[in-house]
């Protein structure tokens, strides 16, 4: 079970996210070929707070999860942002995934953001406008026995 | 029995049967629930008190924080009314658990401050003449 992978399953499914971004949607980085097509996001799991009692670890856990959204406009960024937002904030008790990707998640919260731009780094190149997202999401998963 | 997956509470909810009054639910915690406790000890006792226990318990009452609404406040003069309280569905599962009995508001607060959420807590008391009875999860 991957929560990243169920992640990535479930918002290639949504036609909000993937009308703006097809499938380029990638984890924790992006080749500078891939850059070039406008709008992407790039995800990465930031944080990771387990939960445990006497007996074991729990099958609780909630890890933060950091989307940014980059676009050649700031409009563009916010749209893709927005896509994710609605697809994600207040999302509870489902399924994210399937077969090894399949991930039981019990809820997604907005937590946070932020935007910005990157300034291009040669005279040919344009800035790139970015928009963060950071969910807290709660998911369920196989305890380790000894 | 079985102990079930940890969860979280996001997605309970509490519903008045009567009143139908609404909120956004942001916490709820179960308080109160006792047992009478009778100290037992005599003159000949040895070792430690002795206490026995009542037969009867009170189901206690629900601390309830909620976002504040000013056109929508806790009814606290209705008369008794079932109260039901439904916790998150476990994954797997087609019904999910509750506990419902008779009770009202007997107490709520609000509180509205400078950049801050408007907020309000309030008191549901079971008067103990129906439930509360907790339903489990089923498939």
């Amino acid at each position: 079970m991957s929560l990243q992978g169920g992640l990535y399953e479930y918002w290639t499914a949504q036609s909000g996210i993937t009308d703006l971004v097809g499938t380029r949607i990638f984890h924790s980085m992006i080749s500078t070929a891939a850059a070039e097509t406008k709008p992407y996001a790039v995800y990465q799991v930031i944080s990771e707070a387990p939960e445990h009692h006497m007996g074991a670890a729990s099958e609780l856990v909630s890890k933060r999860v950091q989307v940014t959204c980059y676009g050649s406009t700031p409009g563009s960024a916010e749209a893709v942002a927005e896509a994710f937002r609605a697809e994600m904030d207040g999302y509870m008790g489902g399924t994210m995934g399937s077969g090894g990707n399949a991930t039981t998640v019990r809820s997604v919260l907005l937590d946070g953001g932020g935007e910005g731009a990157d300034p291009p780094n040669t005279g040919d190149q344009q800035a790139i406008y970015w928009r963060r997202l950071e969910y807290i999401v709660w998911y369920q998963r196989s305890v380790p026995t000894f | 029995m079985a102990v079930g997956a940890d969860d979280v509470g996001t997605g309970t909810t509490i519903v008045f049967g009567t009143s139908a009054f609404e909120a956004h639910l942001l916490s709820l915690n179960g308080s109160d629930i006792t047992r009478a406790v009778v100290d037992s000890t005599h003159m000949g006792t040895t070792g430690e008190r002795t206490k026995i226990f009542g037969d009867l318990f009170d189901a206690g009452s629900i601390e309830c924080e909620i976002a504040f609404d000013p056109d929508s406040q806790p009814p606290i003069g209705a008369a008794v009314e079932t109260i039901t309280i439904t916790f998150p569905l476990p994954s797997g599962m087609s019904t999910a658990a509750n506990v419902a009995g008779t009770g009202a508001i007997t107490a709520w607060s609000w509180g509205v401050e400078i950049e801050d959420k408007m907020h309000a807590t309030m008191t549901v008391t079971w008067d103990g003449e129906t439930g509360p009875t907790w339903t489990v999860s089923a498939v």
